[in-house]
């Protein structure tokens, strides 16, 4: 039986084959911690789960103070492509990483429905 | 003042020292990059280039590797000789050292409470973050990951700011700390915030927990379990 890390693992690797503008794709808790994750090599994991964790927080502190609500998702846009936060569960958060010609609409379809599945892994294992 | 030396006939321009300070001190010099002192004045005597260099050519002079700033009245003379104010310091009364913390305390204090305020739960990982990042200014704690000898390198480091008694667990590899004279204390307490639980605490905790990280090479966290009178804190790896 597949733990729950190889479980989000081929969860995520579903997320990257879906799209060839999908680069990497990570799930992060709030402490900041890797849980799973399918980045490129050059990609420092800890930079990024550290980064995930803290833009969790703001974008937490700014749908509860600007719009009373819980946060969904930030993305971020670069000039080389996009990074994509999507909140999973109460306690982590899904990174993804794209290129610059991603089709957004897209990659939001295949987030939401992967991060569906990934809450299910989370809570199965609670 | 802290005065760095370099045997120039043993540099063997690695550049690590350039890159290991903190406050960029060296310069690469030269066709040959040479590490080149430009910068005296910004020493501050960390001595993590002494360490690191591969040649054993570089050397640091007049730095003071404990500054015990909570030790005040037993330490008169090492703070006197790092600030070298020795006639101000004398002069000085109980009453200015008393505004001079209270002014530390409520710096500290804001800067935790805004790091809350916008962060919110994202501060635990910036805590940790800047426990990684100090981690690389120690070079010389990454000699052993073995948890024992790791706790009594970092109370060695540490000894300036605060104490701690460690309880290991072999098995789990996980360490009960426990601080009965955390600097922090003080601080919160002023602020009327219980010692342990306040989020200035938090922070540090999670600061430590990142430093332990980088130290052993295993994800530690951090959980306050005990807060009274003294602050405990139990560190494991993650599962």
């Amino acid at each position: 039986m597949a733990s729950r890390t190889e479980k989000m693992q081929d969860i995520l690797r579903g997320l990257r084959g879906a799209s060839p503008d999908i680069i990497g794709a990570a799930v992060v808790s709030i402490d900041g911690f890797i849980v799973a994750s399918v980045l490129p090599s050059e990609v420092d994991e800890e930079l990024v789960s550290g980064m995930a964790a803290a833009m969790l927080g703001v974008g937490e502190r700014i749908s509860s103070e600007l719009m009373a609500s819980t946060m969904e998702q930030v993305y971020v846009r670069s000039e080389k492509g996009y990074v994509v936060l999507n909140a999973v569960g109460a306690d982590s958060v899904l990174v993804v990483l794209t290129t610059k010609d991603a089709k957004l609409g897209l990659v939001f379809i295949e987030v939401k429905r992967r991060c569906q599945e990934l809450g299910k892994a989370i809570a199965a294992s609670a | 003042m802290p005065t760095v030396h370099i045997e120039e006939a043993g540099c063997r321009d690695c550049g690590l020292c350039v890159e290991i300070c903190p406050t960029d001190v060296f310069e690469e010099d030269g066709p040959k990059k040479m590490a080149k002192v430009v910068r005296q004045d910004d020493c501050i005597g960390c001595t993590s280039c002494v360490y690191l260099c591969p040649s054993r050519c570089l050397s640091v002079t007049d730095a003071i590797t404990q500054r015990p700033f909570h030790r005040m009245e037993s330490n008169r003379a090492l703070i006197s000789r790092f600030l070298q104010q020795v006639p101000a310091m004398e002069q000085l009364g109980q009453a200015d050292y008393d505004e001079a913390l209270k002014d530390t305390h409520v710096r500290l204090q804001a800067l935790s409470d805004a790091l809350k305020e916008i962060m919110g739960r994202g501060q635990r990982a910036v805590g940790r973050s800047a426990g990684n990042l100090a981690a690389a200014h120690m070079p010389e704690m990454y000699e052993t990951t073995e948890l024992a000898q790791l706790l009594a390198g970092m109370r060695r480091r540490f000894a300036h700011a605060f104490e701690f008694d460690a309880q290991l667990d072999k098995d789990t590899q996980s360490a009960t700390l426990t601080f009965p004279a955390c600097a922090m204390h003080k601080v919160v307490a002023a602020q009327g915030e219980p010692a342990g639980s306040a989020n200035l605490c938090e922070l540090f905790h999670e600061y430590f927990a990142g430093l332990m990280s980088a130290f052993s090479g295993k994800s530690y966290t951090a959980a306050t379990i005990g807060t009274v009178g003294q602050c405990t804190v139990k560190f494991q790896i993650r599962s």
